[in-house]
């Protein structure tokens, strides 16, 4: 055999279909702790996309209608006022929107939504969440890992820690930036404590999505080549150094890296996608945010299709402060939900269409909401008291509303709901029971949701 | 409802702890109405809404309450007493009902007004309840630290073992070998081969400088025959600057190392790369690891701070950086949490790093696992409230120290001779001073201010003499009832002034301070406050003169302080003007009211540091810093600061002046409005002269000359305490005072024209002005400025009921743990008491751990794995110590050895442990598969920082440029967000990865790629994943591509040389040993093979540079790279 043929040879070695997919379950293997079906029991859905509202949507603007408000508006807040982010409160504040019932169900939407506000039926609307927090980074962080401070392991971590990849070509933990990087850094998809594999890798909605996945060679052949002499040495270098299971990963990684390259620009190209999604994901639409977060959530389908475990989206930026209306909430709410409403209409239709609505949950929600009252004059303020999430697909009671706030949409009053709720039935809904998954770190076992959590089995189906 | 029932509802808690059972209360028999109540309308209400948490039927008791008997509800749980039998105000289940201060119950859900009523009206009524034998179960405090103590290993002493005997006597001498040995052959092992030499060349290199030897270090290596072959490369690596580097980094993970804040925008932590500069000089300089120590607890404090080596500088403070390396918020909405979580971070931090303890486990509860009460952790975060973070000129601060001393005492001793000049010149002119009141017109210029003036010393004389009615017996007369008005508005005046005072709340008064109340930063304060009577010296007017009161006062000798370039300022509102140096701080205080008064001179700066925040930006807390600009009048005046916002929080405030004028701070008063005049009281000195002078006279008399002798007797006795040096202490000082600068303003008048004594001052003068010129100019002006701690009054942390803030008890005395130094220790009052935390916690006979803990973290960083695995909890949920006795037969070593790092260092990788192969050994796969024994050496993946700086050390790019300023971090287009710094080059600028910039938001990717964990809690044992981006960044990132290309063009340079010689140096380079005759056949047929990709005429694999490149690029991706066998 000529020196040419064996690099031949081993240059297969890459993209050999069955090698790697045996190689990828080893190496999960490793650092998650799956088991075939299910961690804890069945679960009723494989997939996570969580629209997250970077800033802090205002409930009573959008899910959550008070009437009160629009007594009262103008008139001095009537309940006592808990310290705000700004310290600037103003008069009682009426929504600038109306609000229309929905569906069977009868769901109350503000016009913000038109297209999401269609979906009532298959939502579970929780209009009394709570948070710790009254900052965004606090909140962002508590929100995403279940702890206000930075270094924990964000819930898409845990999740694929859990339950491991569905996808050989892909990371499992996959976040899709709109363009906004929320308060408190990348840390709020990070791996904390947990192995460094699972952290969310970040796309973005240009081209290339991610750092590091297209080969500098100017043709495949250089870089095979490359590959090839590598995999020889490392066979060499495996044999001298006696079995290693460090090393043999490593090698491994490569295969799974050098996959990645050609399935990411795959994910990416939407030439098999019909000119009727793209325009119902909005991507021809005159704003071009609008455009941008269509272009996301259409990723989130392709992801979902590819066996992404969890997917995050962030929101575009350019409407005002994200969501973060300390004034002009009209324009600026305005703007937000025109750049989120269509697309994620689309992405709930898309997922049903395609039979996989039933396998995936879909959580929407912010880091808290705003306050009833307003700051300034035409702002609200950030409120961790109470605030409105939806969630939707698998195991999901449509058309319920869950908890409420009190008449001005202030506080939580009725079945009020922790983020560590959030995350135990988010879990729960994943086969995972979130008091047994832990990380022996520090000292102790640690969880997602600390000591705390209860799974909202209201909302179940 | 009031706290203070809160502090009933918890001693009785604490009785508790110290009573274990239940005394009852008399048994009580009620109505059978009030029974029936209970069970129709009460009792369902608690089965439906609380039982599921708090009875027996509960999993797991919350808060430790029961409601399922009412002697339950009246002990209570962790937070006291649930129900006070009759009164709702008081019962902490109303108030979790009502969702009211400190409890919202049930949780998830207000119950329905008509139950919480239903609820109130029966503890109203006496909460009755049948008869019932006992409490069913109550909250017992099962913790019992001193058993915990007993029963885990890493509380008891160091023990020293003697090695084990070892069957295979020959292999080792060493005692580390031997209790490796034991291990291994009782295993039914024998250890592995020694490393070839290539192998341990590579090994040691990697692990003692994080770098690879060079080609020609190899072979030197390798062709030395010598028995100290290996000792001299050892001896080498040591005492290689780059040993620091290497080593400083391990210990900046301990630190939680960044040089930003995080949050939403990643401000700076300003110079924050001084710390890491200290922490890479200490480790080379090999500072003894209990010095080392002593400085981050408190190398402010030290009575001889080390001094650098080459600038003389302070470098002790610059450890107690560390206290304030975490993340920070800029604007908490409940700032009193934020400081709880920062301080925790830092006992967090602390307890980890020098103790491999978790107290911060203890923030809620005792400990679960370990003999670490809630109580220790209270106790420790006590150290810290006493403490504040500065910017410290570390440069100058001891230089300007002993210049301020030197200028004290050379004002003091001047000022005296020329004082002494003036009043003997005085002298005779005082001994007739009534003479010449009475006579001559001298005065008269003087009288007619005087009588204008009620401050002025001769008002009374100039008021009693400008009287003046149609005889001398009506002018006695009027003069009398003159004296005796001017005595009773004086009287008036006085109690008004007393009245005021007891009005306001003095928290600090310059002009008698307590001791420790005057804190500053630098030394332009001086040496201590001046006090009423002290002499001052201008020399600009050449002007002697006595303080009339006492204040903090800035020394215009440190008027020109400013940073060395480069030096960052701080983020936010702090950064906008010169505090490092010249801030003067009141001690700790809870804010009352919150409304504060500050008496200042001239034109300044003030934060109020609530709760120990300092990050002020953006709109939440802009109100806690005020600055003024020079006022209208000169003098005393107030600024008011409104801080009633933060009423009951615990504050200090930080004064620094604001230009160059002079700068004073009186008094700081908290209360409605600033006490008006309280400057202007009447002279109680002149008010007794006066009273005197009239008693001793008739009602219709008034002898003026009487009045004048009295005058003269108060001059003259005022006159003599002046010169004798002291007047009398405050309060009484200020009426001397204003007597004494009388005298000397006066001076003129009072001495007769003497040249001889006018060329004497003269000459005293001038040599006083001659050495403070000197002096002035030896005052270091610029100078850069470091994160340190600063020492401030003694405050207790109180103790947080399950952490609550809301829930604050008593004060918890400021001590180290229980456990090491017992429960009732304490340390001194005066300050912080950290220099006694630091000296406890580095006496190995207090604190077995210390020496453990850090000896260990050696070991793990030379064998892959530490002895205890968790080298940050040595606690009950760490991991035992494989080889226990080594342990601490190798703590006792360090100790012994003078807590030397590089000798125990040294020691290590000198044995044979150390020097093994790591080839696997069949028969071990069963008996030690994941070779705890050390039956062989593990391999060993590099660390991202080894892997960037040894890419630079083949490539020829490496810069060996020590310390300064972080080279920013390269951001790629994936790194967005808030506070994004400015971009860095791609490179790096060639400087090795521990100078790179370390922003929380924006972390190197490469790095985080290959584990080095993101700084936000303190990690002695970094992950080692393997992940598919590690291999994407070293196939694909563009600085891997780069150096790929930098080191083919360096061996193509040598174009004389044949590709197999430039093979061998590649493989040299990257691997420390040479290619065999098929590995370098190999790399031809592949740069062939290559060509013929590229479309290039066959004979260009010989010297086209960019198909080197990617032989090159290879080689770094081989797993051999980046593999330590």
């Amino acid at each position: 055999m000529s020196r040419r043929q064996m690099l031949a040879r081993c240059a297969c070695g890459f993209g050999g279909v069955a090698l790697s997919t045996l190689m990828a379950k080893e190496s999960r293997a490793s650092d998650t702790i799956a088991t075939a079906k299910g961690l804890h029991h069945e679960p009723k859905v494989k997939n996570v996309i969580f629209l997250y509202m970077d800033g802090g949507p205002s409930h009573v603007d959008t899910f959550d209608p008070k009437p009160l408000l629009d007594k009262e508006n103008g008139k001095p807040f009537a309940m006592e006022m808990e310290a705000t982010q700004f310290d600037n409160n103003g008069k009682t504040l009426a929504s600038p929107w109306k609000f229309k019932q929905y569906g069977e169900s009868g769901i109350p939407v503000s016009e913000l939504f038109p297209h999401v506000a269609k979906h009532v039926d298959d939502m579970a609307v929780i209009r009394s969440m709570t948070s710790k927090f009254s900052e965004h980074t606090f909140a962002n962080y508590f929100l995403h890992t279940g702890h206000g401070l930075q270094g924990r392991p964000s819930m898409g971590a845990w999740t694929n820690y859990g339950l491991g990849s569905e996808c050989d070509n892909l990371p499992g933990f996959v976040v899709l930036n709109g363009g906004l990087i929320p308060p408190g850094g990348l840390d709020n998809f990070g791996s904390g404590y947990l192995p460094a594999s699972h952290q969310g890798s970040v796309f973005t909605a240009s081209d290339p999505p991610v750092a590091n996945i297209s080969r500098k060679e100017s043709s495949a052949q250089l870089q095979q080549n490359k590959l090839a002499l590598m995999n020889q040495l490392d066979a060499g270098f495996l044999s001298e150094a006696g079995s290693s299971n460090q090393i043999e990963s490593a090698i491994k990684n490569y295969e799974l890296a050098f996959r990645m390259q050609a399935a990411v620009p795959e994910l990416m190209d939407f030439a098999d996608e019909s000119p009727a999604t793209l325009d119902m994901y909005g991507l021809n639409d005159e704003f071009k945010n609008t455009t941008t977060y269509g272009r996301i959530c259409l990723i989130a389908r392709r992801l979902v299709e590819r066996g992404v475990r969890f997917i995050e989206l962030t929101c575009p930026g350019g409407n005002g402060d994200r969501w973060d209306q300390h004034g002009n909430l009209r324009d600026g709410h305005t703007k937000n939900a025109l750049t989120v409403d269509k697309p994620i209409s689309a992405l709930l239709t898309d997922l049903k269409q395609r039979g996989l609505f039933e396998s995936t949950l879909v959580v929407w929600g912010g880091e808290f909401g705003r306050t009833p009252f307003a700051q300034g004059s035409d702002g609200r303020d950030h409120n961790p008291f109470g605030f409105t999430i939806w969630m939707a697909g698998g195991g999901i009671k449509g058309g319920t509303i869950y908890g409420q706030t009190d008449e001005y949409g202030y506080k939580a009053i009725e079945n009020r709901v922790e983020i560590h709720d959030l995350h135990a039935t988010m879990l729960h809904l994943l086969g995972v029971d979130h008091e047994r998954l832990t990380y022996r770190f520090s000292g102790r076992d640690m969880r997602l949701t600390d000591v705390h959590g209860n799974v909202i089995r209201d909302i179940l189906a | 409802m009031t706290s203070h029932r809160f502090v009933v509802a918890l001693l009785l808690v604490f009785a508790c702890h110290a009573r274990p059972g239940f005394a009852s209360e008399p048994k009580q028999t009620f109505p059978a109405a009030d029974i029936e109540f209970f069970e129709k309308k009460i009792r369902p209400i608690l089965v439906k809404r609380c039982y599921e948490c708090h009875s027996q039927e509960s999993e797991e008791l919350a808060g430790g309450l029961r409601v399922d008997s009412r002697a339950d509800l009246v002990e209570g749980g962790e937070s006291g007493a649930a129900v006070v039998p009759g009164d709702p105000s008081e019962s902490l289940l109303v108030d979790a009902i009502n969702y009211g201060e400190y409890f919202e119950m049930p949780p998830k859900s207000k119950m329905p007004a008509a139950e919480v009523a239903l609820l109130t009206d029966w503890v109203k009524r006496g909460a009755p309840w049948p008869a019932e034998q006992t409490k069913l179960s109550g909250y017992e405090k099962k913790f019992d630290l001193a058993a915990r103590k007993e029963s885990h290993w890493s509380w008891h002493p160091v023990v020293r073992h003697d090695p084990p005997p070892v069957k295979q006597t020959t292999w080792s001498s060493s005692p580390v070998d031997q209790f490796v040995l034991a291990k291994v052959e009782e295993a039914g092992l024998t250890p592995a081969n020694s490393a070839d030499r290539r192998t341990l060349i590579r090994r040691v290199y990697f692990d003692l400088i994080g770098l690879p030897p060079t080609p020609a270090e190899v072979v030197a290596f390798v062709s030395d025959d010598s028995p100290q072959a290996f000792e001299k490369v050892v001896d080498h690596l040591l005492a290689s600057p780059h040993y620091g580097e290497r080593w400083g980094r391990h210990w900046l993970d301990l630190m939680r190392y960044a040089e930003s804040r995080g949050h939403e925008f990643d401000y700076n932590a300003a110079n924050a790369w001084q710390y890491r500069d200290y922490v890479i000089r200490a480790l080379n300089e090999d500072v003894p690891y209990d010095q080392f120590v002593r400085e981050h607890i408190a190398g402010d404090l030290l009575p001889r701070p080390r001094q650098n080596q080459t600038e003389g500088f302070n470098e002790s403070i610059l450890a107690t950086g560390f206290w304030f390396l975490g993340d920070w918020c800029h604007s908490p909405v409940d700032i009193r949490q934020d400081e709880l979580d920062r301080l925790d971070n830092s006992i967090d931090t602390m307890s980890k790093a020098f103790l491999g303890l978790t107290v911060a486990c203890a923030r809620c509860h005792d400990h679960k696992f370990d003999a670490i009460s809630q109580r220790d952790y209270y106790a420790l975060m006590g150290f810290l409230q006493s403490s504040a973070y500065r910017q410290v000129r570390f440069e100058s601060m001891d230089h300007n120290r002993e210049v301020a001393e030197q200028l004290a005492t050379l004002r003091t001793i001047s000022a005296a001779a020329i004082l002494k000049e003036q009043l003997d010149g005085m002298r005779p002119g005082l001994e007739h001073f009534a003479e010449s009141l009475v006579t001559a017109n001298r005065w008269n210029e003087q009288l007619a201010a005087a009588q204008k003036d009620a401050q002025n010393p001769l008002h009374a004389w100039a008021q009693l003499a400008a009287v003046n009615e149609a005889d001398a017996e009506a002018t006695a007369t009027k003069r009398h009832a003159v004296a005796q008005e001017l005595i009773n508005r004086w009287k008036t005046e006085a109690e008004q002034a007393t009245t005021v005072r007891k009005s306001i709340r003095v928290i600090v008064d310059y002009s008698s301070p307590s001791p420790g109340e005057f804190i500053q930063d630098g030394s332009a304060f001086g040496r201590s406050p001046v006090v009423p009577g002290e002499l001052m010296l201008d020399s600009a007017n050449r002007k002697l003169s006595v303080a009339t009161y006492g204040a903090a006062k800035r020394d215009p000798a440190f008027n020109k302080l400013g940073t060395e370039k480069g030096t960052q300022a701080e983020p936010g509102a702090l950064g906008k003007w010169q505090r490092a140096g010249q801030t003067l701080r009141t001690p700790t205080f809870t804010l009352e009211s919150g409304r504060l008064h500050y008496l200042v001179v001239g034109a300044g700066n003030v934060q109020a540091v609530v709760d120990s925040h300092r990050m002020i930006a953006g709109p939440l807390h802009g109100r806690l810093v005020k600055r003024w600009g020079p006022p209208q009048q000169t003098g005393p005046h107030w600024v008011t600061h409104d801080l009633s916002r933060y009423s009951g929080h615990g504050v200090h405030v930080e004064f620094s002046p604001e230009g160059d004028g002079p700068f004073e701070v009186l008094m700081v008063v908290e209360g409605d409005a600033p006490p008006r005049n309280l400057l202007e009281t009447p002279n109680a000195r002149l008010l007794d002269m006066l009273e005197t002078c009239v008693a001793d006279q008739d009602d219709d008399g008034f002898d003026m000359t009487r009045l004048a002798s009295a005058y003269q007797s108060l001059l003259l006795d005022v006159a003599d305490k002046t010169a004798s040096g002291k007047l009398p202490a405050a309060p009484q000082a200020r009426d001397d005072a204003a007597i004494a600068q009388w005298l000397i303003e006066n001076a003129e008048l009072l001495r007769p024209a003497d040249n001889k004594r006018n060329k004497q001052i003269g000459q005293l003068w001038d040599d006083f002005i001659t050495k403070e010129t000197a002096l002035k100019e030896k005052v270091t002006t610029k100078s850069q400025s470091a994160i340190a701690i600063w020492d401030g009054n003694g405050v207790d942390e109180q103790f947080l009921v399950r952490g609550n803030h809301k829930m604050s008890t008593d004060p918890v005395p400021r001590r180290f743990l229980e456990a090491f130094v017992g429960s009732s220790s304490s340390c001194s009052p005066d300050g912080s008491g950290r220099l006694e935390l630091a000296n406890q916690i580095t006496d190995p006979e207090t604190n077995p751990p210390i020496a453990r803990v850090m000896v260990n973290r050696i070991w793990q960083h030379l064998f892959g794995r530490g002895i205890v695995p968790t080298t940050d909890n040595f606690g009950v949920l760490g991991q035992p110590p494989s080889h226990p006795e080594l342990l601490d037969y190798l703590a006792d070593e360090f100790v012994r050895d003078g807590w030397s790092t590089k000798k125990m260092i040294r020691r290590l990788v000198l044995t044979e442990t150390y020097r093994m192969s790591s080839e696997p050994n069949r028969a071990a796969v069963d008996i030690d598969p994941d070779n705890i024994l050390l039956h062989r050496m593990n391999i060993r993946r590099l660390q991202g920082e080894a892997i960037r700086d040894t890419l630079l050390a083949i490539s020829g790019r490496l810069d060996a440029k020590m310390y300064g300023p972080p080279v920013p971090v390269y951001l790629t287009k994936f790194m967005q967000g808030r506070g994004r710094p400015g971009n860095g080059p791609l490179d790096g600028a060639g400087r090795r990865s521990i100078y790179i910039s370390v922003r929380r938001n924006f972390l190197s990717p490469m790095m985080l790629v290959f584990d080095t964990p993101v700084p936000s809690q303190s990690v002695g044992r970094r992950n080692i994943s393997n992940v598919p981006a590690q291999a994407l960044t070293l196939m694909n990132d563009p600085f891997v591509i780069q150096q790929s290309q930098l080191w083919a063009k360096r061996l193509l340079e040598h174009e004389s040389e044949s590709a197999e010689r430039r093979i061998e140096a590649m493989y040299e380079s990257a691997f420390a040993r040479l290619p065999t005759k098929q590995e370098v056949d190999v790399a031809i047929g592949f740069l062939q093979s290559q060509a013929e990709a590229a479309g290039l005429p066959a004979d260009r694999w010989q010297t086209e540079e960019r198909l080197w490149s990617d032989l090159c690029h290879v080689l770094i991706n081989s797993k051999e790279f980046i593999f330590l066998r």
